[in-house]
Order: C-alpha cells, then structure tokens, then sequence
C-alpha cells in the first residue's frame, strides 16, 4: 500500500481531530496492555526468558549464513523450494512467478507484514483475485487501507465503520442499523469460507522459521492461516531472512515470547509447524510449498549500528506502550510498520531522508524498551537516529543551527552562567505564573502555557544552593 | 549474479566474511549463551489437572472417557441433536474400528469434509503447560478434520500428556524428519478484530471438546 513517509506532522494533526479514529484508539487503550501484564504472571522468570529470546536472536543474526545454508537444505530435502529476493520489487516477482507457473485464479492470504513491506498485494491484485482472509486484514482490505497495527491491523475501525464496510460490499446497501460483533464476525466467516475452498493459492508469512527441521512456525487465533495453508494446492510463505532460528527447541522459546507479549495469550488458539508440502502417504495438504525469503535492506542492518532491530518478533508490544501511538494511531506513521519499531524501520527501509519525522514523534520515555519481548534498545536507536539525521543534515537548518549554537554556549561554562541568569531575571520580572505565548516557542505554548521562572535564580544556582545546604538527597 | 547469491553475499559481507561457519561452530556458540533447560511455567497441580485447566481458560471443554468403546455414545451424549447432522472422521484405527451407534458412523471422505458439522480426531499428544492438542499431518490424521467444521473432538490418551511442547519435538523427530505439518490447537478459534471483543469461532471451529481417554 503506497502511503508516503514524509508529511508524518500533517497526518499526526489529522488523527488527533478524527474523533472515529480518536474514539477507536480509546476502545484498543489498555486492553493489550493489561493482558500482557496478567499474561506474564504464570511465568515469574520472565524476564530470564526476555535474555534467552535476545541471545537466541543475537546468536542466530551472527550466524545468519550458516543457519540460512541448513534451512534451504532441510526445507529442500521435505519437497519444499527456497527463492531470495534482494529487494521488494524481486520479492513481487518471485511471488507472480509461483502464482502464474501455477495457473492461479484464486488467492486466499493470511496476514503477512513482509507482504506489505514489499507492496504484494497490489501486485497480485492486478492480475489475481486476492482476498485477504484475517479478519483485521480482510475488513481493511475492503476500506483499501494500510493496517495500523502489525497484529490489530483493522484496531482503528469501530464497530460502525465495519457494519458499514460489510453492508456495502456484502449486501450493496447503507446506512442500515449497527450490528453486534458476533454477526459482524459469521458473516465475515461465511463469505470467507467460499474463498478458502476456492483458492488455488494460499499466502502467509512466517513467525519464525526453523533452521535444523526447514519448518515454517505460524501463529493466529482464527485459523485463517492454516485454512489458507492447508486447503489450497499451492502454499507461498513470504519472510524476512532474519526470522530464523536454530532448532524447534528455540522456537518454543520464542513462541512462549511472543504470545504473551503480543496478545497476552500463553500460547494462541493456533501454532502451526509446517515442514514442506504433502507426504506420499497423504490425505490433504498443499503439494507445492515455495519460502520467498526477503533481504530489502536487511543484510545492510546486519552490518551496521542498527543490527539489534533485526532480533523483532513483530509483537506489537512496544507500540501497546507508547505514548504517541495510543495518541495517533498507526496511519499517521506513513507506512506499514508504525510505532517504535517503525520509528527505527521504516528510515532503514525506506531511508532517513523520507522519515526524519518519525525518530522525532518519540518522548524517550523507554517503555518500548522495557516490555520488549528481545530487549531491543529502541530509545537508544531511535536517539541515535537523530544523531544520523543531524550528521547528514536532514535535521532542518534551523534547528541544527540552534543545536550548534546552544553547544556552543553549553561548551563555555562562565558565559552559560551569564547568559541564562540575565535570561531568569529578565522572565522573573515579567510577573508570577505563567504566559500564553513565548517569543521562539510558538509551538511550544500553542499547547500549554510558559511557566515563568519564581525569583530564587537559575537551576544550577538553586542546585548549587541545595548542594552546600545538604538538601540533595 | 541470481538473488540467492546476492543476498547471501551481502549478508556474509557484513558479517566480515567470505564463508559461513560450520554447523558445530554455530552450535558451540548456542550452547555457550543459554541453558539447557529453558525459563518456563511451573505448577503445583498434576500434569492432567494443568492440562484441563487451561483448555477450559482457553475455552475448549472435555470429559473423561474410560475406555474407547464408549466413546461413541460419549460423543452421541456431548452432541445431542446435533448428531444428526453431518459426522467426519479422521481414518484412525482407534476410530474406525469402532461401533458407530447409536450415531451414524462418521465418513471419512475429505470431498465431503465442507459439509461436516462435527469431525473427530485423535490427538497425538496434549501440553500440560497450555492444555494444548498436538496433531501432526499424515495418512491417519489429515489437517482439514481439524479446521472446515464448525466442532472438533479430540480423542486424547491420557498417558500421552507431556508437561511442555520441546518434549513433543523430541518424540516426533526421533521418528524421523517431521510431518508435513503439526498443529497446536488450544481451544477453539477466535478473534478479537471488531473493537477487541472477543468472539469465538471465527474461521476454525466454534467449540473444542476433548475426551481424556484412560490408559
């Protein structure tokens, strides 16, 4: 889905009028929040399991050859085929490929993000019916709009806009009553049971991909993705090279990760090990299964400052935690990943030049940080992303301009003294309180008031006063 | 260039090298990282006890069953009138060769498994740890029984309850590579895409029973 990076402060204006948006968001706060909270209750070592999931990544990153060499192996030697793709545009390719060697008409798709990294869906559409079969996916298929949450990816819609959405494509009329989520959910299931019988195709993605067995691990709670897997004669599984791990023993590790920080579910309803297509001896299943697997920048992330965004499991917890996507949604983000880990993807995807905005919409608050599932270090990479932008002067002018200058007087201790006493004394006259507007701080005082500064000097001469009193502790 | 070389180029490029390291090196460095045994839920209770206890959080039911020829008037009992609608089966010899009655005795023709209201199944193992259903893929156990109808019973020895999921793939490959595919199942399907409510029955089944057999 073609929605662009730049403009980032323009969509973050629009998501906070849109009282749809604002009203949805407000339903979806808290909930994943709590749940993961109860969910990691039933395992007190926790945390243990958090360093076990950022070694099993980080071992497997440095090794990412070896295990990519046995995984083509193992899933060759159970019928299944492997094909890389460099870039989005050759993962695109790959995918058609399959799809028309195979005589497709059909196809029916599980919810895969690396399919919306590299655009698929418009690329088959064009040429196949594609019908998304995630519920999520499939309402937002239908609003022809990007997901707004890797794992929730219709969590901005209300139950109205749904209503509205199946009565117009489902039954060709509209402004008919709300109806309640379980119709909304059997029709859904109805319409989509034809589609799964029909398809000739099924795509998915992949959570993990196992090297020593050559399996694909797959996770839903609605069974779309093993309907999607299993009933049509063709299986593609799109993936990231980096979702590898080295044997199932790892896997069970990760899922235990994922499940409780994604959903707050200790296992979902789903969890599906597929290891090549069908056996001989078999009733049913696919008899082709063809990994497309994905670099599209992430070679170059293994080699630079930012490698440790490579251990993501796509959870979701660390945009369940911040502060700005609870207030702005997933859209306003510009492309399919939003949130911390989009703050720090979506530059390395798409380059910092399109989304220097992004590592900006971020407080550094670190509660990314500290329910990450692989304990990715997100403020440290989001921080350092603006060290970047600064370097290769995306940083507008005028604010490194103003970063320079304040270095500079930050670098000369005496002056520093000086200038921000004058500064303190001259605001102090300016009366008790605060004021509505500042010389420089438009922005700043468009949303609160300056609180003016009392009469008992700078911070550093109170602090120095604190200091020689023995108020400090 | 073809995109497999391209891609592998890179990645050992920015690993600082021009060949992958063997298996051995990379298992020696795993083992040197983490422990054995890995951070998981203990529990008081009884492996049974774990087991049922979370397949009811998860929302699936079960019953006891004390040998398998009772199995068939079990699921006539847990059906209800519901039992003249359409049965399926997996072709498993601890199903097939029982006595049907008093329901008819379920097909086993996949062709027909769309119009099956109810397919039964038989587990070739349960997680304590989740109150999970192991069922690999293979002649005795087809996938499609496990998610077309609208309920699924699975038939599930006791003795095959195993405490955590990593004992399940130790006693699957030492029979060999693995089946085309293994689903975990807990509880029935579900989702929770219309405003976080959650609803059962989304595409899978709408119920998971679960009839404990005793050894």
């Amino acid at each position: 889905m073609a929605v662009s990076e730049a403009d980032f402060r323009a969509r973050a204006r629009k998501a906070l009028d849109d009282d749809n948006l604002q009203a949805a968001l407000a339903q979806a706060k808290g909930g994943f929040v709590d749940k993961r909270a109860d969910a990691i209750l039933d395992l007190p070592a926790f945390e243990q399991l958090r360093e076990r999931g950022r070694q099993i990544k980080d071992h497997t990153l440095e090794y990412l050859d070896t295990y990519l060499d046995e995984f083509e192996q193992n899933l060759n030697s159970a019928g299944g085929q492997l094909h890389y793709a460099a870039d989005a545009e050759s993962a695109r390719e790959a995918v058609l490929r399959i799809c028309r060697e195979a005589h497709a008409r059909q196809i029916i798709k599980a919810k895969t993000m690396a399919g919306e990294e590299v655009g698929l869906n418009e690329a088959l559409e064009a040429e196949f019916e594609t019908v998304e079969s995630d519920l999520g996916e499939y309402i937002i298929q239908l609003a022809k709009e990007p997901p707004s949450h890797i794992i929730a990816p219709a969590v901005h819609k209300t139950r109205g806009e749904i209503t509205e959405l199946f009565d117009t494509h489902h039954h060709g009329r509209s402004g008919g009553p709300l109806r309640e989520t379980p119709d909304l959910v059997n029709e859904a299931r109805g319409v989509l049971r034809e589609k799964f019988l029909g398809a000739d195709i099924g795509i998915s993605g992949a959570n993990f991909l196992v090297a020593d067995t050559g399996t694909i691990t797959l996770v839903t709670n609605e069974g779309n993705a093993d309907l999607s897997t299993s009933l049509p004669r063709v299986h593609i599984a799109i993936a990231g090279v980096e979702k590898l791990v080295p044997s199932m023993q790892e896997a069970s590790s990760m899922l235990r990760l994922l499940a409780r920080s994604a959903t707050g579910q200790q296992i979902t309803a789903y969890t599906t090990f597929i290891t090549g297509a069908r056996r001989e001896d078999e009733l049913d299943g696919p008899e082709e299964l063809h990994v497309v697997l994905i670099d599209n920048g992430r070679s170059r992330m293994l080699g630079n400052d930012y490698r440790e965004m490579l251990r993501c499991i796509r959870c979701g917890a660390c945009m369940n935690h911040c502060p700005v996507y609870s207030a702005i949604g997933g859209h306003a983000y510009g492309w399919v990943y939003p949130g911390p880990m989009g703050a720090v993807l979506t530059p390395m995807f798409r380059g910092l030049d399109k989304s220097s905005d992004l590592p900006q919409a971020c407080t550094l608050n670190g509660r990314c940080q500290t329910v990450c599932p692989v304990k990715i270090r997100l403020p440290h990479l989001i921080r350092q992303l603006r060290d970047d932008a600064f370097e290769q002067q995306i940083t507008p002018a005028t604010t490194r301009w103003g970063i320079r200058g304040w270095a500079w007087l930050a670098r000369r201790p005496r002056l520093y003294t000086a200038v921000t006493g004058l500064a303190q004394r001259l605001m102090s006259r300016l009366g008790r309180g605060s004021v509505r507007r500042a010389p420089l701080a438009g922005a700043w005082t468009a949303g609160r008031d300056l609180p003016l500064p009392g009469r008992g000097g700078t911070f550093q001469q109170q602090w120095q006063a604190r200091q020689r009193s023995g108020q400090d502790g | 260039m073809d995109d497999r070389d391209r891609v592998l180029t890179r990645i050992r490029g920015s690993l600082g090298r021009t060949e992958a390291p063997s298996r051995e090196a990379a298992r020696a460095d795993l083992s040197a990282r983490i422990d054995d045994t890995p951070p998981r839920p203990q529990w008081e209770a009884t492996r049974v006890e774990r087991f049922t206890e979370r397949l009811e959080a998860a929302a699936g039911s079960w019953a006891g069953v004390a040998d398998r020829e009772a199995v068939p008037s079990m699921i006539a009992a847990w059906l209800g009138e519901a039992g003249e609608q359409p049965l399926g089966m997996a072709p498993h010899p601890l199903l097939t060769g029982l006595d049907w009655s008093p329901l008819t005795t379920p097909q086993t023709d996949l062709d027909n498994a769309r119009h099956w209201h109810t397919a039964i199944t038989v587990g070739y193992a349960g997680i304590a740890e989740t109150g999970s259903i192991v069922l690999p893929s293979g002649p005795s156990r087809p996938t499609t029984p496990n998610f077309l109808p609208d309920r699924h019973i699975v038939v599930l020895s006791i003795g095959d309850i195993v405490d955590y999921m990593e004992s399940v793939w130790d006693r699957l490959l030492a029979d060999g590579p693995l089946p085309r595919t293994v689903n975990v199942i807990t509880g029935p399907s579900r989702t929770a895409d219309v405003e976080q409510t959650l609803q059962l029955g989304a595409h899978g089944p709408r119920q998971l029973h679960v009839l404990l057999l005793q050894d």
